[in-house]
């Protein structure tokens, strides 16, 4: 127990490192420029964080007002644990598995199960962040008694460590069985990518079922019991929390309160003592994995342009690295999915269907419409791909503590540059394959569409990637210790993905706008694409100069 | 003491490890030499139990690894060659986690503390965060974790690499010292000046085997009377 909380302890320091030691945190100049960053960026993100908030606050009382309140409440923790499924897939893999941390650990005299039982409850304290944007706010507009209080804060971390745990369970079991195989491991990253699809269609096909029901007022009672009967038959650990916020008598809410919290802490000790032998082994296996994947990989390349092997490297290490493959490779599986669904899922009307063909049917079409069409589609949709998909924008902090290899082999900034765009392209261009292929089959759009469509992909992949590699040539983030804190922590994507958001939003409203005041009409599209188009181009020109003059000049500055 | 009885690791088709005995006295400094690859750091971590052997026996103080993995781990203190440290906690922060994991009292640990980073001349940037440290730093405070709670066997892989000649020799100071005090250390090397001048007994491993050991002397009438440790392990390890 006393080492148990020794490494709680120890975690709890390197995750809040800024706020439990600040003045630590501000003599060290590595981490000086960071904590003032993250300081600015929770100032700006504070505004949103607050804006957001009042949104779900209004919402209570909308919800209230028409009697839903309770099924608001449900929905709010159903998003939070959905969350913590989303991100801890992700985290428990990368904390166990991809972390330096554990090999430390391992000669100390500290049991296996204390190692475990303690990165479940950091893993833990960190998800808890997100019921401060959640549940607190949520529940303290709900209001209720102490009682209804002490279950929204015990009920959270208990919800919390047991979906915690039981993700670790699976994923250690994965990792022992399924690492002795090599190439099995993908396995893994295909599951938490499934988990998260499941719960994003669940969404959606709770939705349906409202929209089936036609509520009514005498209907509702009925449509909120199936509805958190099908969410608690997913997620019984939600169904313990409602009952001891919402249920009338205190001792079936007390009752359901120390049940919940009972599961939580057994599942967690029995993840911790018995997962910790599978834990170690699988972690052993991994490294033997390692090594025989390199043994095998002994064939000898034809000589191939430094560029290429560059970016061979940066896939193969994506696609090997879960965390990696996770944030810049499945968005590509992911959107066409969420786009087929509505198709599959709906009978008869098919009001996604419609409303998507109704949107395409009311287009204008003629050659200049359709290239302008196709180029704006093209241009502004593949920015979404551009900044979730790309890879360029963490190339260089992806190296990490590697990078002294990159500052002293032989190879010309020209080729380290081309080599990381090309990479990224592939990521980017591959990523949104699958769901310009689901739209062509759906609508059919004539062949210059099409064409318009990928030039629009093309440049923007162009400029996002070049942007993406400067600001990360500019501002990387090395010194990390495992690739959850380079990706997740990253304030390079960040801004990167702010300001891309920013940036198609302004457009968008631009153009919303203009044709709400009629100062635009359809035949505008083409200039106005073309407009976009070179300013795209233009941007990626200079990105591409920028990487190349500033990469040799940074590249002795980073240590 | 440290015992080791046929002990085999693999890695895939490779055997790194290759039928191992090797017995390591109370109060002895042991050189553990070898090539690149020859099987030395995996040794190394399947004494500190960061690798379980696939066969064999290992014991520590008497101790089994495999019945009482952690009774060994609170007898040794092992510092990797290339040793990974919390970035993001002060020098101080680290100690103090490693003195709570040993379950040192505050006293004894202040004391330790006190003691060998004034030795290694650290003192001054324990209130720093590690991340700001050299590498030669990083080191230090590697050391000076594995020295805190006196352990009975000291395992160092690699020890001098990093050191400025100063702290090498304060490191070889506190190696004597230690086993003055009938601790056992067992560390790995490349110099082998080092290993002649500070060892009282060698082992050179090669292929996973070992194929000499013994004190300087007893390799040098087994294999060249005339020659130098170097000259003799280059032959051996040809």
């Amino acid at each position: 127990m006393r080492n148990l909380w020794n490494l709680i302890k120890k975690d709890l320091l390197l995750e809040f490192s800024f706020i439990l030691n600040p003045a630590a945190s501000l003599k060290d100049p590595k981490t000086r420029k960071r904590s003032l960053l993250y300081l600015l960026t929770l100032a700006i993100f504070g505004g949103y964080l607050i804006y957001f908030i009042n949104y779900l606050l209004g919402l209570v009382d909308i919800f209230k007002a028409q009697g839903l309140g309770e099924l608001f409440l449900l929905l709010g923790l159903v998003t939070y644990t959905s969350m913590i499924i989303f991100l801890g897939v992700s985290q428990v893999l990368s904390k166990l598995y991809f972390s330096d941390d554990i090999s430390m650990l391992l000669p100390l005299p500290v049991s296996a199960a204390d190692i475990l039982g303690s990165k479940l409850i950091s893993i833990t304290v960190n998800s808890l962040l997100f019921a401060l944007i959640t549940v607190v706010p949520i529940s303290i507009k709900y209001g209720g008694d102490w009682f209804f209080y002490l279950s929204a804060i015990l009920g959270a971390v208990a919800a919390t460590l047991l979906t915690i745990s039981l993700i670790a369970m699976i994923e250690i079991v994965l990792m022992r069985f399924f690492n002795r195989l090599p190439n099995l491991k993908s396995l893994l990253q295909i599951v938490s990518m499934f988990m998260v699809i499941i719960f994003v269609l669940g969404f959606q096909w709770l939705m349906k079922l409202g929209q089936e029901m036609n509520i009514t007022p005498e209907s509702l009672p009925q449509f909120i019991e199936e509805l958190s009967g099908k969410i608690y038959l997913l997620l019984p650990q939600v169904k313990l929390w409602m009952i001891a916020l919402t249920e009338s008598a205190l001792w079936e809410r007390l009752g359901a309160l120390l049940l919940l919290l009972a599961s939580a802490l057994i599942i967690w000790q029995l993840v911790s003592r018995l997962g910790s032998k599978l834990f170690i082994k699988g972690l052993a296996d991994n490294r033997v994995i390692a090594v025989r994947k390199h043994m095998f990989q002994r064939k000898t390349p034809g000589v191939r342009p430094v560029f290429l092997d560059i970016a061979l490297k940066e896939i193969a290490e994506i696609l090997k690295t879960p965390i990696y493959f996770f944030n810049i490779a499945s968005i590509g599986v992911l959107i066409p999915i969420l786009l087929m669904f509505p198709i599959l899922i709906n009978e008869g009307g098919d009001n996604f269907l419609s409303d998507i063909n109704g949107l395409y049917g009311a287009l204008e079409f003629s050659l200049g419409n359709n290239i302008g069409v196709g180029l704006l589609i093209g241009l502004l949709g593949s920015i979404f791909f551009g900044v979730t998909s790309q890879s360029a924008v963490s190339s260089i902090t992806r190296e990490g503590k590697r990078l002294w290899l990159v500052q002293t082999l032989p190879v010309k900034v020209k080729d380290q540059v081309n080599g990381r765009l090309v990479a990224s392209y592939v990521f980017q261009t591959v990523g949104i394959l699958p769901s310009a292929l689901i739209l062509w089959l759906l609508l059919s759009p004539p062949l210059e569409m099409v064409v318009a469509f990928f030039l629009g992909v093309g440049i923007t992949a162009w400029m996002t990637s070049n942007l993406g590699l400067l600001i990360d040539i500019l501002r990387p983030k090395l010194n990390w210790d495992d690739p959850e804190e380079a990706i997740k922590q990253n304030m390079n994507i960040f801004l990167f993905v702010m300001g891309s958001f920013g940036y198609l939003g302004l457009i968008i409203f631009s153009l919303v706008k203009l044709f709400e005041n009629k100062l635009i009409e359809y035949s505008s599209l083409l200039g106005i694409g073309l407009v976009i188009l070179v300013l795209h181009a233009l941007l990626g020109v200079i990105g591409y100069i920028l990487s190349r003059r500033l990469f040799k000049k940074r590249l002795n500055k980073f240590n | 003491m440290i015992e080791l009885k046929g002990v085999v690791k693999s890695f895939g088709e490779k055997r790194a490890v290759d039928d191992l005995d090797l017995t390591v006295e109370d109060g002895e400094i042991f050189g553990f030499i070898g090539p690149n690859g020859a099987g030395k750091t995996t040794t190394i971590k399947m004494i500190v139990g960061i690798l379980e052997a696939d066969s064999g026996e290992i014991k520590v103080g008497g101790i089994r690894l495999l019945e009482d993995p952690l009774g060994v781990k609170r007898m040794i203190s092992y510092v990797p060659d290339n040793p990974f440290i919390y970035e993001k906690i002060t020098g101080y922060q680290y100690l103090n986690f490693l003195g709570d994991v040993y379950g040192l009292d505050k006293e004894s640990r202040n004391m330790s503390i006190a003691r060998y980073a004034q030795a290694f001349e650290i003192e001054e940037n324990l209130k720093d965060y590690i991340s700001g440290y050299s590498h030669g730093m990083q080191q230090k405070i590697a050391l000076i974790g594995a020295l805190l709670h006196e352990p009975e066997v000291l395992i160092l892989d690699e020890p001098m690499v990093g050191l400025d000649p100063k702290s090498a020799f304060t490191l070889k100071e506190l190696m004597k010292e230690g086993c003055q005090k009938g601790r056992t250390v067992f560390f790995s090397t490349h110099i082998m000046e080092v290993a002649e001048k500070l060892c009282h007994r060698i082992a050179i491993i090669n292929h996973g085997k070992i194929v000499a050991v013994g004190t300087l002397e007893e390799i040098k009438s087994k294999f060249k009377e005339d020659g130098s440790l170097e000259e003799i392990f280059l032959e051996l390890t040809e």
